[in-house]
């Protein structure tokens, strides 16, 4: 058999063609063979998040606890979770990290002012550092922190000394060592993401609609929000 | 020529010692700065890297003598590729939670020096059994540099090995004793730091090399 020229310009150029519709045919096959099942686990990822973000961590059957715990999502995208007979409100909250997107939810008592839980992720911080975010210890540090001063989101994260002056102790948590960036990045995320969605806030925790209080007690006048004004004196 | 013979024995433990990818041939060190900083993620990129650079090994072993000299660095580079995301679609699609875990670090397992170094400098010119042989010892070699420098990194950055804590809590300021954790460890510049010291103890015992 005669040695074939591996070197001439015709065998380079269908070598190229012929190798890419391969690795083309190839790639392509693996990623549409394996698309639902990546897709049922992205899916399954996202509900387990929510959940996180209700404290109920590391559930066996994610999807079963997802439909006894949700009750209903808004068009917002806020949902609306049944926790031991008491309301909570998911709010999705997105930003940017130092390396990529940040991602998370803030679940909300009813008083539309404490914390019950968070969920943090992200997509590239870096390993150590700001990808702590993710982990459970500095997600429980915002559980019964307080959202709002007055009409404000000030619930934020800041360096350990470095809140600002008058900030209440109950409406920040202390950023990650060595991850300022990515700590300054979730604190952007929460603060800008609760503000877009302060009126779903509002209505959550009550007032008016059609003369009932969305709390189910008794009735309220059509002018404010008497009902939830009175929820959040009496507790 | 057997299998296990002396040769193909060396083939494999050289890159694990006297010629280790990143303490003699100095490869691969941005990616061991980036996931030391814990043990964890060291030992699952080291892992990563050896599976890839083996199977990638192999194939261009196999075609060597098909590839067209000219276009050969674009040959391995699209071999290459091609398995990182073959096997990051099976990462993620069976073993999810680990593909989150490394998240990037996958796909830059492409951009590894080490794996274009070892196909140009070996598969090239070697069968496939040898090949393979390389590329898991090359792949080891590295992961064995990561670990020691995760270890350290951990141990003195967080006081923590595999998130487990090592050092009790009295020996802290906190607590009442005289240790802190040494925040510069989380840097990625120790690592660089980390690297040279092991450079430097590996030279000194292999004076030859």
């Amino acid at each position: 058999m005669a040695k074939l020229n591996t070197n001439s310009n015709a065998y380079t150029i269908i070598y190229a063609s012929v190798m890419v519709i391969i690795v083309a045919f190839l790639l392509a096959f693996v990623a549409s063979s394996l698309k639902e099942t990546q897709d049922a686990n992205v899916l399954r990822d996202t509900k387990s998040q929510i959940l996180a973000s209700l404290n109920i961590r590391e559930v066996a059957d994610v999807d079963a606890k997802y439909e006894e715990v949700i009750k209903g999502e808004n068009e917002d995208g806020t949902k609306i979770a049944l926790i031991d007979g008491e309301e909570k409100l998911v709010v999705p909250v997105k930003g940017a990290g130092l390396w990529g997107p940040l991602w998370g939810y803030v679940a909300i008592n009813k008083d539309g002012q404490t914390v019950f839980g968070t969920f943090f992720n992200h997509e590239s911080e870096t390993a150590g550092l700001g990808a702590r975010i993710k982990e459970q210890w500095f997600q429980e540090l915002f559980q019964g922190k307080k959202i709002f001063d007055g009409d404000e989101v000030v619930l934020g994260v800041y360096k350990k000394g470095k809140a600002p002056a008058g900030l209440s102790a109950d409406s920040y948590v202390d950023a990650v060592t060595g991850a300022t960036l990515t700590s300054n990045g979730v604190n952007d995320m929460i603060q800008k993401c609760l503000t877009a969605n302060k009126d779903a806030i509002k209505a959550f925790r009550g007032g008016c609609e059609g003369g009932k209080c969305h709390m189910g007690e008794g009735e309220c006048d059509a002018q404010a929000d008497s009902c939830c004004q009175d929820t959040i004196n009496n507790e | 020529m057997s299998l296990f013979s002396k040769e193909n024995g060396e083939v494999f433990k050289s890159p694990l010692n006297l010629n280790n990818p990143i303490a003699v041939q100095v490869l691969g060190i941005c990616s061991a700065l980036a996931v030391t900083s814990q043990l964890k993620p060291a030992i699952v990129m080291g892992l990563s890297v050896t599976v890839i650079t083996a199977f990638s090994n192999v194939i261009i072993s196999l075609i060597r003598k098909t590839i067209p000299n000219r276009i050969r660095i674009i040959v391995q580079l699209v071999v290459v590729a091609a398995l990182v995301t073959i096997v990051s679609n099976i990462l993620k699609a069976y073993v999810y939670d680990v593909s989150v875990q490394l998240s990037v670090y996958v796909g830059l397992i492409i951009t590894n020096c080490i794996l274009m170094g070892r196909l140009e400098a070996f598969a090239m010119q070697n069968g496939p059994w040898e090949s393979f042989l390389d590329g898991v010892g090359n792949g080891l070699g590295y992961a064995i540099i990561l670990v020691i420098v995760g270890f350290v990194r951990e141990l003195l950055g967080f006081g923590t090995l595999f998130g487990f804590q090592v050092i009790p809590d009295c020996c802290y300021t906190e607590g009442g004793g005289l240790y802190m954790n040494n925040g510069m460890m989380t840097m990625p510049a120790m690592a660089l730091i980390i690297v040279a010291c092991v450079i430097w103890v590996h030279r000194s015992i292999n004076k030859e090399a």
